[in-house]
């Protein structure tokens, strides 16, 4: 994989995955990009969102979006 | 609420290829095919011959492998059970999910559904007047042969992968491969044929031994079914 410019894809994924509403309200958005045989998850580099429990969750949204993409 | 709709995006596909349709059953099917010779061969197997004896049999032991299987805990083997679309009919020996359920193709399967149907047949048939010596393929009159019966869609005509288990009782697998063929190519030569050359069995590499046998055929339906694939374990009895 080519991490060259990771700095700018940074920068992107910040842009699709933060998002700010009103004053108060930061919403946070988990990604999963399928490509050929590689699944990615976006997620912020915070613990809260990379514990066992949350991959069990992950895992599970990933199997049923295989699903419907008829595996 | 805000927090009761986790936004999330998913963008992109997997490769086709990446899975290919029915590699979980062909899998389980190897775990059969594995388990035949221990079977056959088990010293506290009381000494049988009869179909349904055999087959019962067989359940028992192929349920005590997956009740140990790291693997395979999450199915079992239930004898003469109604198939799904013809309820009349029984097949043999299925295969369902014990406490679980299976996602396959997209379709889901809970503890009633058979993951694919088994039908067991002797080789040779059992000399009767009113048997077909022909009843692994066709029983003419009747539709009770044993590809017959898939073929056409009297049995698993909800599924595209089904197994047969052929007990030899006589002469060699290597004959009775012949035979089948044999049995299948006058079929296709008949005026107006329902039955065609490419239904044949096919040896599946590296999977046979002097004992056990594994092979495959596949054959187009009608009805606006799928076409179903064969898979065919024959283990020596004698």
């Amino acid at each position: 994989m080519d991490w060259s410019n990771a700095d700018e894809l940074k920068e992107k994924v910040h842009a699709l995955l933060l998002e700010k509403r009103g004053a108060g309200v930061n919403v946070t958005r988990i990604a999963r990009i399928y490509d050929g045989s590689c699944i990615y998850l976006l997620k912020p580099d915070r613990l809260r969102y990379w514990l066992r429990s949350i991959a069990l969750r992950d895992a599970d949204d990933t199997l049923a979006e295989m699903n419907e993409q008829g595996f | 609420m805000l927090s009761d709709n986790a936004p999330s995006i998913c963008s992109g596909r997997l490769d086709k290829e990446l899975h290919l349709p029915s590699t979980a059953r062909h899998e389980l099917l190897d775990f059969i095919a594995t388990h035949l010779l221990p079977w056959r061969f088990d010293p506290e197997r009381p000494k049988r011959h009869s179909e349904t004896d055999l087959t019962e049999q067989l359940a028992d032991y192929l349920n005590t492998a997956t009740y140990y299987s790291d693997k395979w805990s999450h199915v079992h083997f239930s004898c003469e059970t109604g198939d799904e679309r013809n309820r009349g009919r029984k097949i043999d020996l299925t295969v369902k999910p014990r406490a679980a359920v299976i996602m396959i193709n997209g379709r889901r399967h809970n503890k009633y559904d058979a993951l694919f149907p088994i039908e067991c047949k002797r080789l040779p048939t059992p000399k009767k007047k009113d048997r077909d010596e022909r009843e692994y393929v066709i029983t003419e009159p009747g539709t009770t042969g044993g590809i017959q019966r898939f073929k056409f869609g009297h049995h698993g005509a909800t599924h595209s992968l089904a197994a047969m288990i052929g007990f030899v009782q006589g002469k060699t697998m290597s004959y009775w491969k012949g035979r089948v063929n044999n049995w299948i190519s006058q079929l296709a030569k008949r005026p107006s044929p329902q039955w065609y050359l490419s239904d044949k069995l096919q040896k599946l590499q590296n999977k046979n031994s002097s004992k056990l046998h594994v092979m495959h055929s596949s054959h187009p339906r009608t009805g606006g079914l799928d076409d179903i694939e064969l898979r065919h374990l024959w283990i020596e009895m004698n």
